[in-house]
C-alpha cells in the first residue's frame, strides 16, 4: 500500500513536471509578448528593460530552470498584469467564490443525485423511472450557460426574484447554483440508477433475499453499498472538475471566481497565472484520481491496487 | 458462392434487422436521429436555407422582436436572426465533425498502437493517457485559443489537439480485448502479418463502439466549441456561433427576449438530439446494456 502510494505521487509529480514543460514550451515559444503592444509599443531600451525585468531575455532552458526551482519553492512567480500581486495571491482572490459554488452544488449533487437514482432503480421500466431518465439525459445534454440564460430570463427578469448578476449575498447564489447543479446531479442519479441495477441483478442479493433480511436492509447494506463502488470512480474527478471548472457559470453571472480569473489571464497572456493555475488544477487533479482508487479498495476489498496497469 | 458464405451473409442480414428494430424501438432515438438530420440538412444547405447572408445587417432594423419579415428577430446591428441562427448551427456542425477527424485519428493510432502492439510502446501510450488527463481538455483548448488568436480553423485545432483521450482509451481498451480472441489468434496462425491483422481483423469489431462513441463526443464538442465562444475565445464576428449568441444576448436580457432564447433553445435541440441517438446505437448495438 505504501508502495504503491507513493509510486503514484512519484507518477504525479513527473506528469506535473511533463506538463509544465510542454506548457512553458509552448507559451515561449509563440510569438507576442505579455504586454500590449498593439496600444502601448515598446521599442528598444524600453523593451528590453521589460524583458529583462520578467526574465525574458534569458534562453528558454534557463527560464524553466528557474520556474522550477521557484516551483520546488511552491513560489509561482508575480502575476505579469497585477504587478504587486503574486500569483498565489491572484488564486487566493477569486478561490472563495469557486470553492462556494462548487461545494453548495456538490452537495446538492450528491443529496439529490443519488436519492433520485436509488428511486428510480427500484422502480425499474415505470414512468417515474422513464422520467428520470429522460430529465437526467437532458441535464447532461443541455450546456449549463444555456441553462443559465433561461433562467435569468425567467426568474430574474420575468418574476423578478433573484438578481441576474453579481455576488455577494445568498441571492446571488441561487442561480447560479441551480444552472451549475444540474449536470452533476444527472450524472450521479443515471450513473447511481444503473449501477444499482447492475447490483440488484447478482447473485449475492438474491442470497440476501433468500436468507429473509428485511428488504431496506438488502437494499442499503447490500445493493447501495456495492452500486456505491462504481460512484466512486466518477465522483473522484467530479470534484476538482467541480471545484475549478465553473467557468461558464462565474461568467454568465459575473461571479469573481477562479474560472473567471483564468479567462481573464488568457485574454492578458499572464503567463505565470496561467501556467500556476495548470499546475494547481493538475495537482489537484492527480490527487483525486489518487484517493478515489484508494477509496475504491475500501468499498470493494477484491479490489487490489497494484502496480498501474490501466 | 459456397453455403458457408451463404449463411454467413444471413447471418449478417438478420443482425442488421435486429439492430435497426431494436433502435427503432426507442422512440427518443428515433426523434434524435430526426433532429441529427435536420442539423446535418441545415449545416450542408446554410446559405440556400437562410433568407440573408449572416453578415448582411440593417441598423435601421436592429433589435426587432421576431415579426414576419424576420421570423426569429434582428440583431443588435440588425441582422436576421434566423440567417444567423442557420449559419451558426453550420458552425457548430462542422466544428465538431472537424474535431471528430483529428480526435478519431490520434485515438485510433495512439489506441492501436498501445493495445495491440503492448509491451514499452503500451507503456508510453498508459503514460501520454495519464499525462493527457491530467488537465481537463476545457482548460487546454482555452490556453491553445489564447495563444492562436481566433478562427473556426484554430477551434477544431484546439478542441481536436486536447480532446482524443477517450478516444485513445477506448480503442486500446478494444484492442487488448480482441487481441486475445481465437480469430486473431487464427488470422496469427496463418500467418498474416500484424498490420494485416490489427486492421482487417480487429479495427472492424471496433467500429460499433467508436460510432457511440461518436455519436456522443459530437455534442460535447458543440458543447465546448460554444462555450469557447461563449467566453470569447472561439470564433469571431462576423461568422455566426450559437455561444457567441448566447453572450452577447446577456447583455439585453433585460429588454430582446428573443435574443437569448432562440439561440440556448437551438444548442439545447442540437446537443439532446445527438445524444439521443448515442442512446439509441449503444442499447441497439449492446441489448444486455440495461437503460
Amino acid at each position: 500500500m505504501i508502495r504503491y502510494s507513493l509510486g503514484r505521487l512519484l507518477g504525479l509529480l513527473g506528469s506535473v513536471l511533463i506538463i509544465s514543460l510542454i506548457l512553458f514550451i509552448a507559451v515561449r515559444w509563440l510569438p507576442g509578448t505579455p504586454w500590449n503592444e498593439a496600444e502601448i509599443p515598446l521599442q528598444g531600451a524600453a523593451k528590453e528593460n521589460m524583458m529583462r525585468k520578467y526574465g525574458l531575455d534569458q534562453p528558454v532552458h534557463v527560464q524553466y530552470a528557474k520556474y522550477l526551482w521557484n516551483l520546488l519553492h511552491l513560489d509561482l512567480g508575480n502575476s505579469f498584469i497585477y504587478k504587486t500581486e503574486t500569483v498565489w495571491e491572484t488564486i487566493a482572490r477569486g478561490w472563495p467564490a469557486t470553492a462556494k459554488i462548487g461545494s453548495v452544488t456538490l452537495i446538492i449533487a450528491f443529496s439529490i443525485g443519488i436519492p433520485v437514482g436509488i428511486i428510480a432503480a427500484l422502480r425499474q421500466n415505470s414512468l417515474l423511472d422513464y422520467t428520470v431518465t429522460f430529465l437526467a439525459t437532458t441535464g447532461i445534454t443541455v450546456p449549463n450557460f444555456a441553462v443559465a440564460v433561461w433562467l435569468v430570463m425567467f426568474v430574474s427578469v420575468k418574476m423578478d426574484l433573484l438578481p441576474t448578476q453579481g455576488w455577494g449575498t445568498w441571492q446571488h447564489m441561487v442561480l447560479p447554483v441551480v444552472a451549475y447543479s444540474l449536470a452533476p446531479t444527472s450524472l450521479i442519479a443515471r450513473f447511481t440508477r444503473v449501477s444499482m441495477l447492475e447490483a440488484m441483478r447478482s447473485d449475492y442479493i438474491r442470497t440476501a433475499r433468500a436468507k429473509g433480511l428485511a428488504e431496506p436492509v438488502v437494499i442499503l447494506r447490500h445493493v447501495f453499498k456495492n452500486a456505491l463502488i462504481p460512484i466512486i470512480t466518477l465522483v473522484g474527478p467530479l470534484i476538482p472538475n467541480l471545484m475549478t471548472g465553473s467557468i461558464f457559470i462565474e461568467n454568465t453571472f459575473g461571479i469573481p471566481g477562479i474560472g473567471r480569473h483564468f479567462v481573464t489571464s488568457i485574454f492578458d497572456r499572464d503567463y505565470p497565472v496561467i501556467m500556476g493555475v495548470f499546475m494547481l488544477v493538475a495537482v489537484l487533479f492527480g490527487l483525486t484520481y489518487f484517493i478515489s482508487d484508494i477509496l475504491y479498495t475500501w468499498a470493494d476489498p477484491r479490489v487490489r491496487l497494484t502496480d498501474r496497469k490501466t | 458462392m459456397n453455403s458457408l458464405q451463404e449463411a454467413e451473409e444471413k447471418g449478417q442480414k438478420r443482425r442488421k434487422a435486429n439492430f435497426m428494430w431494436r433502435f427503432r424501438r426507442n422512440k427518443l432515438a428515433v426523434v434524435g436521429l430526426g433532429i441529427v438530420v435536420l442539423c446535418l440538412f441545415i449545416a450542408m444547405f446554410a446559405n440556400f436555407l437562410a433568407p440573408t447572408s449572416y453578415d448582411v445587417g440593417n441598423l435601421t432594423e436592429a433589435r426587432q422582436p421576431p415579426s414576419w419579415s424576420h421570423i426569429f428577430g434582428t440583431d443588435a446591428v440588425g441582422r436576421d436572426y434566423l440567417s444567423r441562427m442557420l449559419y451558426a448551427t453550420r458552425t457548430s456542425i462542422v466544428v465538431a465533425l472537424g474535431v471528430q477527424v483529428i480526435t478519431l485519428t490520434i485515438g485510433i493510432s495512439l489506441g492501436t498502437l498501445g493495445g495491440y502492439l503492448g509491451g514499452w510502446v503500451d507503456q508510453i501510450v498508459v503514460r501520454i493517457i495519464e499525462i493527457a488527463t491530467g488537465i481537463p481538455a476545457l482548460l487546454i483548448a482555452m490556453f491553445i485559443m489564447g495563444l492562436l488568436g481566433h478562427s473556426m480553423w484554430n477551434v477544431i485545432f484546439a478542441l481536436g489537439i486536447s480532446g482524443w483521450v477517450v478516444e485513445t482509451r477506448i480503442t486500446r481498451g478494444q484492442f487488448l480485448a480482441f487481441k486475445e480472441r481465437e480469430f486473431v489468434i487464427a488470422a496469427q496462425a496463418i500467418g498474416a502479418n500484424r498490420f494485416r491483422v490489427a486492421f482487417r481483423h480487429i479495427f472492424p469489431n471496433i467500429i460499433p463502439i467508436l460510432a457511440v462513441l461518436l455519436a456522443f463526443q459530437v455534442p460535447a464538442v458543440i458543447f465546448n466549441e460554444a462555450g469557447l465562444s461563449f467566453l470569447g475565445l472561439g470564433i469571431d464576428e462576423p461568422v455566426p456561433s450559437l455561444g457567441k449568441m448566447i453572450s452577447t444576448s446577456l447583455g439585453y436580457v433585460r429588454t430582446y427576449w428573443h435574443m437569448g432564447l432562440f439561440p440556448s433553445l437551438m444548442i439545447a435541440i442540437i446537443t439532446m438530439g445527438f445524444t439521443f441517438v448515442g442512446d439509441g446505437l449503444r442499447d441497439a448495438l449492446d441489448p444486455t446494456m440495461n437503460r
